[in-house]
């Protein structure tokens, strides 16, 4: 995957594509790491363009939340598909992450911090 | 009936303990998906399954490093699939794995990164196997595609 990252208003966006598994879960967990030493603490997730996501990709996602928990930043997973969606229910994520339906929702609630 | 009939697919692909691998895994269902007439979604079910058990095994089954096989055998038919995988690695059965339930209610700083896996291959497939055999893992699991909607239309029907 490679993936991206683009800045709307303060907000980066980061778009996944394809499947996140365990073959490019360390990528992407790299890519979020090089954002936040850059200072970033606003982040959308963009899940529109992810087929398929495994509990490898979940752990790149709880630790993206995790770390912005720490250092009060905050992130929104928007616009994900229906086996992206499924596993993050059976995983219990809809509850703990917040979440948007598409992107432009996600980076409204951002500005209007709300 | 005849094994023949039931799987008309039946098809080994096997695999190294790289996590690389995993592409020329979900390449392989996919073209047996296709071949068979799964829908998207029963692939992509499928393919979660194996991964997480062939993640599994490649960051615990050969602590001691080196190259090893992975055998992932698929029978498959239009509306079913039975997996078998197979591996030489240190004896491990994953259904020993407690299920993960009080964790799905922790609050995200609390929450453990990892552990949902095999809980994921319990929730998807059914007729799940594990025997440690001849020196090799062995887990074999089942599914059967669209089930509830054959039962649906058999209730109709009469």
């Amino acid at each position: 995957m490679n993936i991206q990252a683009m800045e709307r208003n303060g907000v980066t966006i980061i778009p996944l594509e394809g499947r996140l598994d365990g073959s490019n879960a360390a990528v992407a967990e790299q890519a979020f790491l090089q954002l936040l030493a850059e200072g970033k603490q606003r982040f959308v997730f963009d899940f529109s363009g992810l087929q398929y996501i495994s509990s490898a990709g979940l752990r790149v996602i709880l630790v993206a939340a995790k770390k912005l928990r720490a250092t009060k930043g905050r992130m929104i997973c928007a616009g994900l598909g229906e086996q992206v969606y499924d596993v993050f229910e059976m995983s219990g994520f809809t509850t703990i992450l917040e979440m948007a339906a598409t992107v432009e929702e996600a980076v409204e609630k951002m500005e209007a911090g709300a | 009936m005849s094994n023949d009939w039931q799987y008309p697919i039946d098809r080994e692909i096997k695999l190294f303990n790289r996590m690389d691998e995993l592409r020329r895994l979900n390449e392989g269902l996919e073209e047996i998906g296709a071949e068979v007439g799964w829908p998207q979604r029963a692939v992509l079910d499928l393919s979660l399954a194996c991964e997480e058990l062939v993640v599994n095994i490649v960051n615990h089954g050969f602590p001691d490093g080196g190259e090893h096989r992975i055998f992932v055998a698929i029978q498959a038919s239009p509306s079913s699939v039975e997996v078998k995988i197979e591996d030489g690695g240190i004896p491990f059965n994953p259904l020993d794995e407690a299920d993960p339930l009080a964790l799905l209610d922790m609050e995200l700083e609390d929450r453990p990164i990892g552990g949902l896996g095999i809980f994921f291959v319990k929730r998807l497939m059914d007729d799940i196997h594990y025997e440690y055999a001849g020196g090799l893992n062995r887990f074999r699991m089942r599914k059967q595609f669209g089930a509830g909607k054959q039962g649906q239309q058999l209730a109709e029907g009469t």
